[in-house]
């Protein structure tokens, strides 16, 4: 029995001797939570990050916020100088938002995602955006006097995610930097004097910024991208202007033929309701609603196809048809579907049903 | 003639047996490890995202193994060193053993190294090494210390505490991409077997079953036990691998270093986010009973050919792994490690149908003899 | 475990205290005592009549003893016991056995001063608590009766609950001086020969001079008496003892001790309560586990309070981010130093609360907790988070049945604290680790203590951690290995009626 305690007389000492290493609680520390980075030359760039203070008598929301900036080559130099800057050590663990502004973002962002996979203490539900304008500015204004800047831009983010903006984050766009025959695209915020718009989507070729679209039509991609459950379009029919709310729709791509001479098709079905219109009553036009649908279903596919044209023409692949190709082909070979893609023949299919008009006719 | 038995069933008391539905634990929890937390990245190198193939094949041989440990350990009611001492002679035969021995001990110096690895990397990056590894391997020499019966309950809690993480793996499903497993088998079927072979690392553990066969109670009734344990493991291994190949994309997994701790991130709940640490934490109980059981059985073997004290092994094994654990250092040694237990574990589950196929021409010739 | 009673083996016994030499030296020894009378009576019959007077019932002595003798002439020993009209009266010379009768309250007749011969006649009084209700393991339903310090007493509660000839009482004594009688209750036929037998063994190896309580045993007979956790069941309500019983578990009853000792046990035996049994089964389960979460809660919360903010801040979700740090925001301590100074406020009223009286204890518990709690915040000692979590931490540690338990998870917080504080959660799955090891290695009398999850039992698991209902019960646990194993005929009991039947 004495034998017991003498196993424990090494596991105590050794305790007590080694293990006394620094640490940091949650309140010495400072917790970054949303980094922008901005274009200065081919060198230089600016990083600029918020760390929320919190205070004991208001518990809760606090608004205080401190920010620290710093110019540098190297994320490590900025890093470095921000910490310099800081009474206490900043952690990166929890950060929510990474901003990048347009010039940087069309000189690669790489080497930040790099960073921001690389670190073990980073998630992989981090929003990426591009700015336009300054991201340094965008992160040290007050837009709200509950919400601190972070969780503000988190929100609009979040939120815009559950209607019409595609998904994104930083897995989804790590996933497309690093598969075949997928580009990523990030949200294209900016800002005004008291509040932030998502202006359009920002799409990358690799981890250049490429190509933009305005927000009016992100809901076009979506529903290509990805299967959605909310949103809404408004149609433009015999001078008048009715919206359609989507309730469910679903994508399908199909491989009409092969590497070769490659023919997708998509097909998009759409369920939605009827919601808002400008005039006071629907027709009485018992065939309305289908003529309706079909307009829908005619200038969705108009839209989508412009919108192809014009992935095309930069040369960017957003909705993966590489990828896509890859999974439905054997022997798919990256190198030639990157030469044939530009004259792809993409067909668009959309089946609109409008299942209901409200509680009035 | 067959030689009298060194040391059949008979020689252990009934006290420290465990009942043959244990040996389901045993097997499963011996195999499932460190391993499972990166696999995916070195088989997605052989044959892509058709490896979930490989990993099925992995699991056919690992039955296929697991048969004929059976036949070998039930033809001389003994265990490895009886039979090996049948087979060879006691100074050729305990020579086999003691490499076992130290095979055994690879693996256990293996795991330890590899867990603080993960430790250091994710959690602690000024963790002192040596202080941690003492107090692990002080952990272990406690389960190793108490004997079989105590090993064979860490098995047991290990499967048990794992089970929950198993459910974990519904977060990643959220955002599959199904596409990436299609074409299915795109590869040819040599970079599928070489695939194959890479994933036959992570099925090690089986092979312990040659020593603590002595310790099972009816050990005839246990080889049911054996193969759903194995077929447990080929199924997690299985999902395990599907779930990262729709979460990850390709090119995108070869630079995740552990794949599956990287899911874990995007667990949440409303109370507590980034899983990966929980998953760490829970990940001492899987890896626990891997060192235990190997610790033990790498100082059985010494006592078996030896009639060494195994209390004293087992101090001078813990004293060479502590040293061991401490000098390896970067990620390129503990990687070169890990990449020779792997050679030599493939080795060792190659000599088991040779040593197979040796006992079963040595007890024809026998007969013929007789 | 029992090495360093045994060493005491060596140790000279002390003579004073230990056997006299004859009678007259027994009596002379008892003389020094101004409560042993010695009479010698000279009426019809003329002998000496000694007792202590101070155990035994006067009433007795003067109605039943003293006009037998005094009414006619009786000769000698054997006569007078043909005329007292109480049993159990012996006839001895054996000096031990005088001595001890005497001192358990006997009156001893003697016809002459120098006789060694003595005639015994029971005639004890002792006074005892009357039977009341059970305070440690109170339960809302089902009975009410607790048992109290006289062995006679709490036997009689366990006979009249099982009216069975193969209830069977086996009584040893123990301690050097106090002479303690220790009962070993089972049922014959159920209870394994081979615990009995442990049980025995482990009773008479027993070397101390006192026996106060129960407890005093629970310590010298544990297998492993360096752990923290009970490896006997200690009760006070007799309904649980006979339930166990009939399990085929051996009960021990120490007289002066108003709890019994039941064995083997296993851990999930403290963490259930008698009230599950009361209860239909589904609420039964649900409330065991709660229970349960009660106890884990108790033990991790704060370390894992602990973990988290010294070493994990990522795993704070942001909603949670902001009340955690402002209510962190000015203290001064680290979170372990925080967290030990509650915990150990905490300790210390429920301390206090236990040895002070039960009117001012209440008080002390309320007033103080609150007032200290609320002041330490005010003051910016603690946080308020951590005081919530404190607070119901010790709350979850009073919800185990057994009270015992409840101070080993008072006790084992304390090294899951310190592990959180070396390496976060990973040191608290060590620590856990380390737990899980040694409850597999615990034995309650040779059987293993953390059954029925390892070895793994099916069968028991069925009244574990959720009590299914009596119908699917029909085995005994495999724990006790009971002799005869089965309770009912399931197949009777399962015979399905049709509809309409």
């Amino acid at each position: 029995m004495l034998k017991m305690i003498y196993r424990f007389v090494p596991f105590y000492i050794s305790i007590c001797v080694l293990a006394g290493c620094e640490i940091n609680s949650v309140e010495d520390v400072a917790i970054i939570q949303i980094g922008g980075y901005d274009y200065i030359d081919e060198e230089k760039f600016r990083g600029t990050v918020s760390v929320p203070e919190f205070s004991r008598f208001e518990t809760g929301s606090t608004t205080s916020e401190k920010y620290f900036t710093a110019t540098g080559e190297t994320l490590k130099e900025i890093h470095a100088k921000l910490q310099g800057k800081s009474s206490k050590p900043l952690i990166h663990g929890k950060i929510a938002v990474n901003l990048y502004n347009e010039e940087l973002a069309e000189n690669d962002i790489s080497f930040l995602l790099d960073n921001l996979m690389r670190d073990a203490s980073i998630g992989r539900e981090v929003y990426l955006a591009v700015v336009d304008g300054s991201s340094k500015n965008m992160i040290e204004t007050q837009y709200s006097e509950s919400e601190r800047t972070a969780r503000y831009i988190n929100g609009v983010i979040k939120n815009n995610i559950k209607e019409n903006f595609p998904t994104t984050n930083l897995h989804d766009f790590s996933y497309a930097y690093h598969a075949e025959g997928m580009d990523g695209f990030l949200p294209l915020l900016k800002k005004y004097s008291d509040h932030i718009d998502i202006k359009g989507i920002a799409f990358f070729k690799k981890g250049k910024f490429v190509h933009t679209i305005p927000f009016s039509d992100s809901f076009v991609f979506k529903v290509m991208k990805e299967n959605m459950k909310h949103g809404s379009r408004k149609i433009e029919y015999e001078d008048h202007d009715y919206i359609i709310e989507n309730i469910g729709s679903g994508v399908k791509y199909h491989v009409v033929k092969g590497i070769e001479d490659p023919k997708f098709r998509i097909e998009i079905n759409l369920d939605g309701i009827l919601n808002e219109t400008t005039r006071f009553k629907l027709p009485s036009d018992p065939k309305f609603l289908a003529k309706l649908e079909s307009k829908l279903t005619k200038d969705l596919e108009e839209d989508c196809l412009n919108m192809l044209e014009e992935f095309k023409e930069k040369n960017i692949d957003p909705i993966g048809f590489g990828n896509v190709l890859k999974s439905r082909v054997r022997g798919f070979d990256y190198d030639q579907w990157k030469e044939i893609y530009p004259s792809a023949d993409i067909e668009v299919d959309v089946n609109v049903e409008i299942l209901e008009t409200g509680i009035t006719s | 003639m067959i030689k009298p038995k060194q040391s059949g069933t008979q020689a252990i008391s009934e006290n420290v047996k465990v009942s043959p539905t244990l040996v389901f634990f045993l097997i499963h929890s011996m195999q499932v490890g460190i391993g499972i937390l990166g696999f995916e990245r070195y088989i997605v190198k052989d044959a892509g995202y058709d490896a979930w193939v490989s990993v099925l094949i992995g699991g056919v041989i690992m039955h296929i193994l697991i048969w004929m440990i059976y036949h070998i350990l039930e033809d001389s009611d003994g265990d490895l060193v009886s039979v090996h001492n049948d087979l060879f002679g006691k100074f050729l035969g305990g020579l086999f053993s003691i490499i076992f021995s130290f095979y055994y001990l690879l693996l256990t110096l293996t795991v330890i190294r590899t867990f603080v690895e993960v430790v250091q990397v994710w959690i602690f990056p000024r963790l002192n090494v040596w202080v941690f590894t003492f107090l692990f391997l002080l952990l272990a020499y406690y389960f190793a210390a108490g004997g079989f019966r105590i090993v064979t309950g860490m098995c047991l809690f290990s499967v048990i505490l794992g089970l929950p993480i198993l459910a974990l793996k519904f977060y990643p499903i959220q955002y599959a991409h199904l596409e990436n497993l299609f074409p299915v088998i795109d590869h040819t079927l040599i970079e599928i077997l070489s695939a194959t072979k890479t994933v036959t690392l992570s099925y090690l553990g089986i092979e312990l079953l040659l020593i603590y066969y002595p310790f099972i109670k009816k050990p005839v009734s246990s080889k049911k036990w054996a193969h759903h344990g194995v077929f447990f493991t080929t199924l997690l291994y299985l999902v395990t691998a599907l779930v990262s190949f729709i979460y990850y994309s390709e090119k995108g997994i070869q630079g995740v270093i552990w794949p599956t701790i990287s899911l874990w991130k995007i667990v949440e709940f409303p109370f507590v986010e980034r899983f990966e640490y929980v998953g760490i934490a829970l990940w001492v109980y899987v890896i626990l009973p891997n060192i235990c059981l190997a610790l033990w059985a790498a100082s059985r073997v010494p006592r078996r050919v030896f009639h060494f004290r195994q209390r004293w092994v087992l101090i001078l094994y813990f004293i060479i792994l502590y040293i061991a654990s401490g000098l390896l250092k970067d990620r390129e040694m503990i990687d070169t490690l890990n990449d020779w237990t792997g050679k030599i574990g493939f080795y060792v589950l190659l000599y088991i149908p040779i040593l197979f196929i040796i006992q079963k021409a040595m007890k024809k010739a026998r007969k013929r003899h007789a | 475990m029992l090495k360093w009673w045994k060493n005491k083996k060596g140790v000279p016994k002390d003579p004073r205290v230990q056997q006299n030499a004859s009678i007259h030296s027994l009596i002379e020894t008892l003389k020094q005592s101004k409560d042993f009378t010695s009479d010698h009576l000279t009426g019809p019959t003329d002998c000496i009549v000694s007792y202590i007077k101070t155990i035994i019932e006067p009433k007795f002595l003067h109605k039943s003893i003293l006009p037998v003798l005094k009414s006619q002439q009786l000769k000698d020993l054997e006569e007078i016991k043909d005329h007292v009209p109480v049993n159990n009266i012996k006839i001895t010379d054996d000096l031990e056995e005088i001595r001890i009768r005497i001192m358990q309250g006997d009156i001893m007749i003697r016809m002459k001063e120098t006789d060694d011969r003595a005639l015994l006649i029971p005639a004890t009084t002792v006074e005892t608590r009357k039977v009341s209700i059970p305070e440690v393991e109170f339960s809302v339903v089902g009975p009410k009766e607790a048992f109290v310090e006289s062995l006679d007493t709490n036997i009689n509660l366990l006979r009249k609950r099982l009216t069975l000839p193969q209830l069977t009482i086996r009584e040893v004594m123990i301690g050097k001086l106090t002479k303690t009688r220790v009962a070993v209750i089972s049922i014959e036929g159920i209870a394994n020969k081979e615990n009995l037998n442990t049980v025995l063994q482990r009773l008479n190896a027993i070397e101390y001079d006192q026996i106060i309580d129960s407890s005093f045993l629970t310590q010298m007979m544990s297998d492993n008496s360096n752990s923290p956790f009970p490896q006997f069941l200690d009760t006070e309500r007799p309904d649980r003892v006979t339930e166990v019983l009939v399990e085929g578990k051996i009960a021990i009853i120490v007289d002066g001790s108003p709890h019994a000792l039941t064995c083997p046990t296993t851990i999930v035996e403290f963490f259930s309560a008698s009230d599950d049994y009361f209860l239909p089964w589904h609420l039964a389960s649900a409330f065991r586990l709660i229970r349960l979460f009660a106890v884990i809660f108790s033990v991790l919360s704060t370390s894992l309070y602990v973990a988290v903010l010294t070493h994990h801040q990522e795993m704070i979700p942001e909603d949670m981010m902001a009340t955690i740090v402002s209510s962190r925001a000015d203290i001064p301590f680290p979170p372990i130093m925080e967290v030990l100074v509650l915990e150990l406020t905490i300790e210390l009223l429920r301390e206090a609360g236990a040895r002070l009286p039960t009117k001012v204890g209440q008080t002390i518990g309320i007033v103080g907790g609150i007032v200290i709690g609320t002041a330490a915040v005010e003051a910016g000692l603690t946080s308020n988070v951590l005081l919530i979590i404190t607070a119901l931490a010790a709350l979850a540690s009073f919800t185990t049945p057994v009270y015992q338990i409840g101070n080993t998870i008072r006790l084992i917080r304390f090294p899951f604290l310190l592990s959180a504080q070396f390496w976060g959660l990973v040191g608290i799955s060590m620590c856990m680790s380390f737990f899980i090891g040694h409850l597999i290695r615990l034995q309650s009398i040779g059987r293993p203590f953390f059954a029925p999850l390892y070895p793994l039992r099916f069968r028991d698991l069925k009244d574990a951690f959720i009590r299914l209902p009596f119908s699917l019960q029909s085995k005994r646990p495999m724990q006790t290995r009971a002799d005869d194993s089965t309770r009912f005929n399931p197949n009777r009991v399962q015979e399905k009626r049709d509809i309409d039947d």
